[in-house]
């Protein structure tokens, strides 16, 4: 819990850091979804981490931008811009926060009606960073608890069952 | 006089809930293993510890409560009931200890979500959610869609009982002479359509470039979610995450598979695909598919929001899919929704929640054969009242076998109709009540009944907690189509009141 709530403010610094440093020209996912017509076709600038996995369909590559509140799909044709992505969000990975400028469609004709951002310009705003696994010793110790109670429990049970068999035997 | 429940109930069913209890915390020892695969050792420990209490509890049932006889059908019906209640708190319980859900309510409403194969989400940063609780969510669907009590039945519930808790899961037809052969079919039947299908969405994703073991987790994850038609995706986005048409076709075509009826399934497995041409409830699915996607297509000639048909058809017609076979899947936001879709589209997808995919298969909602018997009932009422007094009017239709329309069939089928649209409008109402639009909560309360889940973006964390509760409620009631419930609440209640 205390991992994931650690994680969350740091992705909000990161957020907040990365939009005070590159200026107010930055859109929320939420605005384009809003408002899509005000930028239906417009090149838009957005900031996010980098989720999950970077997919490929011939030449086109696919990669989610979450920006703390909503998700976004980008596609991104050119390979020196792909190569600048080196940590993808993840469990115990927040990915790289990256800025994003490209054109907006809310109806791609080119990807079947895909909601998408075509990336002219892709940078790094922060890198990502990978988190520890780490494991609550009061856990750990509630575990141990409960395995000697299911052996306890096993045992009689089965104690029981074989006192059962034997006296079933004997009438 | 309908008899009061004894002390000998009591011992049956918490005999068996111990069992259940034991045989949840068996299961969860597989995400200890994906969790060990992926070196994410706090989430095994999360895991061990619910295991082990879910052993625990279990034991403890078995030793107090020992099994005097046989269960009777009052007795199994309500261990349906009780048992998915506590299912779904058993179940909630590593999902909470992940610290992903704000509170038990939360990841109790994702348990029943996933056990009841609905596909709502309360869920807060699934993209950061370890290997092992993720899989947790799906496999939940895998049981829930093939029944706690079908697992049940294969492993523990022998004797006179099966057919009772089977009957209570609401799983009527006897594909195979004895139920826990028919139990044991599906179960086959499930896990080579798992091979085939994890195979399929595996190789499409390893042709995107996805690293073969993201791609293996995805294929997996997303097959058994589609199979039994939950709709849940392993990341946030559902499958707009994926951005790919080959994976759109591929699940569509998985809960086109899940939705339809396993004796359907057993006909063509043992050499009779004509039984796909003959079948009356599956004609009849086919043609409400077409009447509801032209509906949707009228919708849209008032509002076209699509670039070209081929958008227009991917979209719309996917989403139509996932919501008449129950799954939930979303290859469009919930913006999108609310944004694009004219009323008579949405309704055209209401509509296709509400009716839901075929009797005895892993959908949800009314079934498409009650509605081919209520409709046979019309027609047979129609040509009694126009024939001579003397006709004996018999109608017939075939599904399996060639089957009779009777009155009591008739009557069943209509009480089911009824009730669940009543529990559609009062979910509704309920959450107009909490202030969201009429139609939106019409939606959302449609979805969680008919267990699709698919959303106009009322279900999230942020939600009222007493709409949690009422879409549980919709979930479980929904999933295991009332009657079962209804004797659960008449144990209960003749529990308190003197004999």
């Amino acid at each position: 819990m205390k991992k994931i709530g650690t994680g969350y403010i740091l992705v909000l610094l990161g957020l907040l850091m990365a939009n005070g440093l590159f200026g107010s020209d930055r859109i929320p996912v939420r605005e384009l979804f809003d408002n899509a017509d005000r930028y239906e076709g417009q090149k838009v600038t957005i900031i996010g981490e980098v989720i999950g996995d970077i997919m490929r369909d011939g030449k086109t590559s696919w990669v989610n931008i979450n920006d703390g509140d909503f998700l976004i799909g980008a596609v991104i044709l050119d390979e020196s811009l792909l190569g600048k992505i080196k940590k993808i969000g993840r469990y115990r990975v927040h990915g790289d926060t990256v800025r994003i400028s490209g054109f907006y469609q809310t109806h791609c004709r080119e990807h079947l009606g895909e909601r998408d951002i075509h990336v002219e310009a892709l940078d790094v705003v922060t890198g990502g960073y990978e988190l520890e696994d780490s494991i609550d010793l009061y856990e750990v110790i509630v575990s141990i608890l409960l395995a000697v109670a299911t052996l306890i429990f096993v045992f009689h049970t089965h104690g029981r069952n074989v006192r059962k068999d034997s006296a079933g035997q004997h009438d | 006089m309908i008899p009061h429940f004894s002390r000998e109930d009591v011992n049956s069913i918490l005999h068996y809930i111990g069992k259940l209890t034991h045989g949840f915390g068996i299961v969860m020892i597989v995400p200890v293993f994906i969790g060990i695969l992926n070196a994410e050792w706090a989430p095994c420990i999360d895991f061990i510890i619910s295991s082990l209490l879910c052993i625990s509890i279990g034991n403890l049932l078995l030793m107090t409560f020992p099994l005097e006889r046989d269960l009777n059908w009052r007795q199994g019906m309500s261990l349906v009931a009780l048992s998915w209640l506590v299912a779904m708190l058993l179940g909630a319980m590593p999902l909470y200890l992940s610290g992903h859900y704000k509170s038990y309510l939360d990841s109790a409403f994702e348990s029943m979500s996933a056990l009841a194969t609905t596909g709502l989400v309360v869920v807060n940063d699934l993209d950061h959610m370890a290997y092992a609780c993720n899989f947790w969510r799906h496999l939940m669907c895998f049981i829930g869609g093939q029944g706690i009590i079908l697992v049940a039945l294969t492993l523990f519930v022998k004797g006179g009982s099966a057919f009772k808790v089977y009957v209570g899961e609401a799983r009527e037809e006897k594909i195979m002479p004895n139920i826990v052969q028919t139990a044991r079919f599906i179960w086959f039947v499930s896990l080579t359509y798992l091979v085939i299908g994890t195979l399929i969405l595996f190789l499409i994703n390893l042709f995107r470039n996805i690293s073969p073991g993201r791609a293996l987790f995805h294929a997996i994850c997303l097959f058994m979610a589609g199979w039994d038609t939950a709709g849940f995706s392993v990341q946030s986005q559902n499958i707009l995450y994926y951005h790919s048409p080959a994976v759109e076709t591929a699940t569509a075509m998985f809960c086109l598979l899940g939705a339809v009826n396993f004796g359907v399934h057993y006909a063509v497995w043992t050499g009779r695909p004509k039984e796909l041409l003959k079948n009356f409830e599956l004609k009849a699915y086919v043609m409400s598919i077409l009447v509801l996607f032209a509906l949707v297509c009228v919708g849209f000639t008032m509002q076209f929001p699509f670039p070209d048909y081929v958008s227009f058809f991917r979209k719309t017609f996917y989403q139509l899919i996932s919501a008449h076979t129950g799954a939930g899947y979303a290859n469009v936001t919930t913006y999108h929704f609310l944004k694009y879709w004219p009323p008579l589209a949405l309704l055209g997808i209401i509509m296709a929640m509400g009716l839901g995919g075929s009797s005895s298969s892993t959908s949800g909602g009314i079934k498409i054969l009650r509605m081919c018997l209520f409709y046979k009932g019309i027609k047979k009422e129609v040509k009694i009242l126009t024939s001579p007094e003397s006709a004996v009017i018999v109608e017939k239709f075939h599904h399996i076998r060639d089957v009779t329309v009777e009155d009591n069939h008739i009557k069943m089928a209509a009480m089911i109709i009824l009730l669940y649209i009543t529990m559609y409008l009062i979910g509704g109402l309920i959450g107009s009540f909490y202030g969201y639009p009429f139609l939106s909560a019409l939606f959302e309360s449609v979805s969680a009944t008919a267990n699709v889940g698919l959303s106009m973006g009322i279900t999230s964390p942020a939600m009222p907690n007493g709409l949690k509760v009422v879409y549980i409620i919709q979930m479980w009631m929904g999933r295991l189509e009332f009657i079962s419930i209804f004797v659960m609440f008449k144990f209960i209640l003749s529990l308190k009141s003197p004999q």
